[in-house]
Order: C-alpha cells, then sequence, then structure tokens
C-alpha cells in the first residue's frame, strides 16, 4: 500500500498515465508551435503595409505559445520527479 | 489611349497566399483551443497541488488560440481589402493615367527645350541610383514597382504622343479603343511591326535568307506549317501545377504545341486540352521558328501572327471539331494566342488559363473563363497595357466574395490570379525576368491547388470535369516557310 504522503511532498502520486497525457499536451503544443514558425506573413503587395501588423502579431503569439510549451515542459519533469520520489520512497520501504 | 470600355468583368484574386495563411492560421486557433481544453482536463484529473498550475496552462493556451483567431480573421479583411483596392485601383487609375500622360506630352510639346534634358536628367539620375545602390539590371526589370509602372507606360504611350501632336483629349478618346479602336497597346504593336519593317526588311533577305531561304525578311509575316512530331498517353492533369507544368518548354526545334485529346462519354463529343509555349527565338530576325518576336508583336497587334497559325493548324490537324470542348493553356507568347484563338470563335472555348501573358485587353466572347495568373515581377503581362477593371464602377452586379471582387456579365469572364514569386530572392545574374519563368508559375499553380478561393475551387472542378481519364497526346511542332 503506497503511503499517503511524502514528507514536504504531494499527498498522492502523480499516475504514470495522467504524466503521459500532460507530456502527451507538451508535444502536441510542440508541434503546434512548429507549424506557427513555418507561417509567414509575405507582403504581397507595397501598398499593403498593414502585413507587417500581423507578422509582428504571429511572432508574439509564436513567443507566448512557445512559454506554455516551457511550462508544460517543467510540469512534466516536475510529475516525473515527484513520481520517482515516491518510487524511490517505497523502494526504501517508507 | 487606356482601355475602359471592354464590356467584360475583372475579377482580382491576387491575395491566394494571403487566404491560404488565414486559413492555416485559423486552423491552428482551433486546434490551440482543443488543446486548451484538454489541457483543463488533465487539470481535473492531476492531484490538487498540480491542478492550478496545469489550468493555468490551459487558460493561456486558450488565450493564444483568440490571438490566432484574431490573427486568422485580421489576415482575412486585409485580403480582401486588398483586393477590393487592387480592382479599384485597376478601375480608377488607367483613365487618370491616361489623362496624366496626355498632359505630359503637352508639356513636353510645350517645353520641349528644357524637357528633353529634364526626361534624360531623370532617367539617369533614376539609373545612376538604382546602380548606386548596388542592384542589378534583371532586378530593375523583376521589381514589382517597375513592372506596375511599365503597364501604365504602355497603356499611355499613345496619350503621351496624341498630348504631343496636340490631338484633343477628347477626339483621342473617339479614336481609341474605346472609340474607333485605333490606338492602345495593339496598335503599337503594329506601329512597332511597320517601322521595324520598313527599317530593317530591305536588307535583310539575303542574311535570313541563308537559314530558311531566299526572300524571307525580317518583321515580315511568312506562311507557316506544322507537324505531328510524337504521340503518347497520358492522365488527365490532376490540378492547376500539373496542367501548367505540361505547357511545352521553350526549346529550339522541339514541340511548341501540345494537344490532348479526350474521349467523351457514349454520343458525346471529345474533349481536348490545347498546351501553347512561349516565345523561343527572341532575336530581332526572322527564322523559321514562328514562335518568335514577329509574331508576339503581330499577336499583340491583332494581326495575322505565324505562331498563331501554326497554333491553329494544329488544333484542327488534331481532328478538333468547332463544336468540340477546348481548353487552352498557354504561357507568355502562347497565352496571348490561347486568348487570340478565344476570341475568334473558331474553336468552342470553355477556359482559357494563361501564365505570364499580354492579354489584359483582349476582349473574351461570352461563355469563356480566362484565368490570368501573373506574377507582381512580370514584365511581360504589362506589355499588353494595364488590367481592364471594365465593371467595377460600371453599374453591373458587384459580387463581394472572400478574397475577390467580381462583377457579372454577359460576356467572358476573367479571374487575375497575381503572386509574388520572387519575395526574398535575388534573381540569379543573366536571368533577366525570372519572374517570368515557366518553372516559376508551376509552383504559383501548386499554391492555387492549395487555395479555398471559390474561383480556383470552380475551375478546378471544371478542369477535372472536361478532362477524365486517358488522353491521346501529341505534341506538334511550327515552322515558317519562306515567302
Amino acid at each position: 500500500m503506497l503511503p499517503r504522503a511524502l514528507p514536504g511532498s504531494a499527498s498522492l502520486p502523480p499516475e504514470e498515465w495522467l504524466i503521459r497525457r500532460v507530456a502527451s499536451e507538451r508535444d502536441e503544443l510542440a508541434h503546434l508551435l512548429s507549424s506557427l514558425k513555418g507561417m509567414e506573413v509575405e507582403p504581397t503587395s507595397w501598398f499593403a503595409p498593414s502585413q507587417e501588423a500581423y507578422r509582428q502579431r504571429l511572432g508574439w503569439v509564436g513567443e507566448e505559445l512557445s512559454r506554455a510549451v516551457e511550462k508544460t515542459e517543467a510540469l512534466v519533469s516536475q510529475l516525473e520527479f515527484e513520481q520517482a520520489q515516491w518510487r524511490g520512497a517505497i523502494a526504501a520501504g517508507l | 489611349m487606356t482601355n475602359s470600355t471592354v464590356s467584360r468583368s475583372f475579377i482580382t484574386a491576387s491575395t491566394i497566399d494571403l487566404d491560404d495563411l488565414a486559413t492555416r492560421v485559423q486552423q491552428l486557433s482551433s486546434r490551440c483551443h482543443a488543446r486548451s481544453l484538454s489541457l483543463d482536463g488533465a487539470a481535473q484529473l492531476l492531484p490538487q497541488e498540480w491542478h492550478a498550475r496545469t489550468h493555468a496552462i490551459a487558460v493561456q493556451v486558450a488565450q493564444i488560440s483568440r490571438d490566432l483567431q484574431g490573427v486568422g480573421s485580421g489576415l482575412q479583411s486585409t485580403s480582401e481589402a486588398y483586393a477590393w483596392r487592387e480592382s479599384f485601383l485597376a478601375a480608377v487609375t488607367p483613365e487618370a493615367s491616361s489623362t496624366m500622360f496626355w498632359g505630359l506630352g503637352r508639356l513636353f510639346a510645350l517645353m520641349a527645350p528644357a524637357a528633353i534634358p529634364a526626361v534624360i536628367g531623370g532617367v539617369a539620375a533614376v539609373m545612376a541610383t538604382w546602380t548606386l545602390t548596388g542592384k542589378r539590371p534583371e532586378e530593375l526589370l523583376s521589381s514589382p514597382v517597375f513592372v506596375a509602372s511599365a503597364g501604365y507606360v504602355v497603356s499611355g504611350i499613345d496619350d503621351f504622343g496624341a498630348g504631343i501632336l496636340g490631338i484633343p483629349r477628347p477626339v483621342m478618346a473617339a479614336i481609341g479603343e474605346q472609340g474607333l479602336g485605333l490606338s492602345g497597346p495593339s496598335t503599337l504593336a503594329a506601329g512597332i511591326l511597320l517601322l521595324a519593317g520598313a527599317g530593317f526588311g530591305a536588307g535583310a533577305g539575303a542574311a535570313v535568307g541563308s537559314g530558311v531561304g531566299a526572300g524571307l525578311r525580317v518583321r515580315a509575316e511568312t506562311p507557316v506549317t506544322v507537324s505531328r512530331v510524337s504521340t503518347a498517353a497520358a492522365e488527365a492533369p490532376h490540378g492547376i501545377e500539373d496542367l501548367v507544368g505540361r505547357i511545352p518548354r521553350a526549346n529550339p526545334e522541339m514541340a511548341q504545341v501540345r494537344i490532348e485529346r479526350y474521349e467523351g462519354a457514349p454520343g458525346e463529343n471529345a474533349t481536348f486540352i490545347v498546351y501553347v509555349g512561349g516565345t523561343i527565338d527572341t532575336a530581332l530576325r526572322a527564322t523559321d521558328e514562328p514562335w518568335d518576336m514577329t509574331s508576339n508583336l503581330a499577336a499583340l497587334a491583332a494581326l495575322d501572327a505565324g505562331s498563331y497559325r501554326a497554333a491553329v493548324l494544329a488544333m484542327q490537324e488534331a481532328g478538333i471539331a468547332s463544336n468540340d470542348l477546348v481548353t487552352l493553356v498557354g504561357h507568355s507568347q502562347g497565352g496571348l494566342l490561347a486568348a487570340r484563338i478565344a476570341q475568334s470563335e473558331e474553336f468552342r472555348v470553355g477556359d482559357v488559363v494563361t501564365v505570364g501573358a499580354p492579354i489584359h485587353q483582349i476582349e473574351i466572347p461570352a461563355g469563356v473563363t480566362v484565368t490570368a495568373i501573373e506574377h507582381n515581377e512580370d514584365l511581360v503581362p504589362t506589355l499588353g497595357g494595364l488590367p481592364v477593371a471594365g465593371t467595377l464602377l460600371g453599374g453591373t452586379a458587384l459580387v463581394w466574395n472572400a478574397s475577390a471582387i467580381s462583377g457579372a456579365t454577359a460576356c467572358g469572364t476573367t479571374t487575375t490570379v497575381r503572386r509574388s514569386a520572387l519575395t526574398g530572392m535575388a534573381p540569379n545574374a543573366g536571368d533577366a525576368l525570372p519572374g517570368h519563368n515557366l518553372s516559376r508559375y508551376v509552383e504559383t499553380g501548386r499554391v492555387m491547388d492549395d487555395s479555398t478561393d471559390p474561383q480556383l475551387i470552380s475551375l478546378r472542378a471544371r478542369l477535372e470535369t472536361h478532362a477524365q481519364g486517358a488522353a491521346e497526346v501529341s505534341l506538334w511542332r511550327g515552322e515558317r516557310l519562306a515567302r
């Protein structure tokens, strides 16, 4: 039987399938980021200056999505670390 | 004289890249929204201490989805506004530039002693600025601004001449293409032919005669003959990229015309796709090659071009009857010939697809749909003058589409697809007209195949219906005969 909590840690260990699901979300977001980076607003005319504004906005959205990918990646790492801690504790017979 | 009364519609679908991007951004927005919901679902399942953090990421991704939706809608609006603006300019500027060129002509005549040095100085200043900025001549020829300006110059040069001669504007309007049709790019081309014939024809016979027989003169049209070079079988083209890619390359001694015959349903006529290649011989002297500069000028002038007669002969010898449905496809001079063949009404033409062809002022008969594909960096289409906006301001029905303004009339319809093919690229040294290359138009065909523009969807559907199954392919080569 699993202990209810590790000292100074979460009350329950993150389950494997949930970690895999969050990791899958990270991969999906990274894929979306890759798709976004492949999109470029090219000027179709010398009298269509507004396209420059959309190019910048897409750049900002890309940065934001990149941050979301990093946060999800950090979340996956911490979930995996937490699970490893629990496994260690179980192995140590705590 | 610019033409503003041709009774045909002009549709601009110049923003297919932008439309395509807008669609992809909106699809990405939907996918981000789905991820946001999925992340929130995962947050609910995670232990309490992880919940808030995961939910925050889901909220952030939802915001990204909304941002992308905004960018996608904005790009779509930009595309629509751009299409409208281009159609508006196409409608308004011909008359304005016509008046301006006439005014410049008057000014030039009145101030000739001062104007000549001013013009020479102005041209020298432009060339010097261009050279000092380290750009090569081919970059100038491929500059979209230069290309657009060339259209105005070609359309306005007769007005300039009229201004110099003091011909009043109303008289010019009466004798111009909107009146008696005595001026315009066609007349200009005829004038060049006449002058070139007078200037070079007399002494050129002997020099050129060594190639194809004595008596052939520079700028003089000749009889032509055609022969079937080869036959083969092929599948129907898969989309516009494939269609454009089948146009014969401009190579000396090679076929200039490709004809595909599709067996119709039992009891129905066969259908045909005729592909016509571009100019092969760009030299000033005429040889045995009908796809030459003489034919270019003659076809522009609506005169009896050798290449036109060769293409029609090939069609007749391939067995195309006057009631067989034909799709014409052509690059450069081939596009010009395709438009002229459609104009002649000698064949039952349904669609004309041209790439880089100077056909702006050719009147298309009712029932024919022209899709003119042009690159912003291609000088050749502007040699046919300015595009005619026709009905935009003419009071006929206007239909607002996703990316295009269209006018419905009882006459043929022209869809102009314009695209920047050289964005971010420096032309290769020695490639004088990189935007005119057929291979770049094949790339544009691929972009058109991916487009969700209703008019391009409709074109693809028509092509699919028109050409089904296996085709019997024949390649034809035309040659000039000594007169």
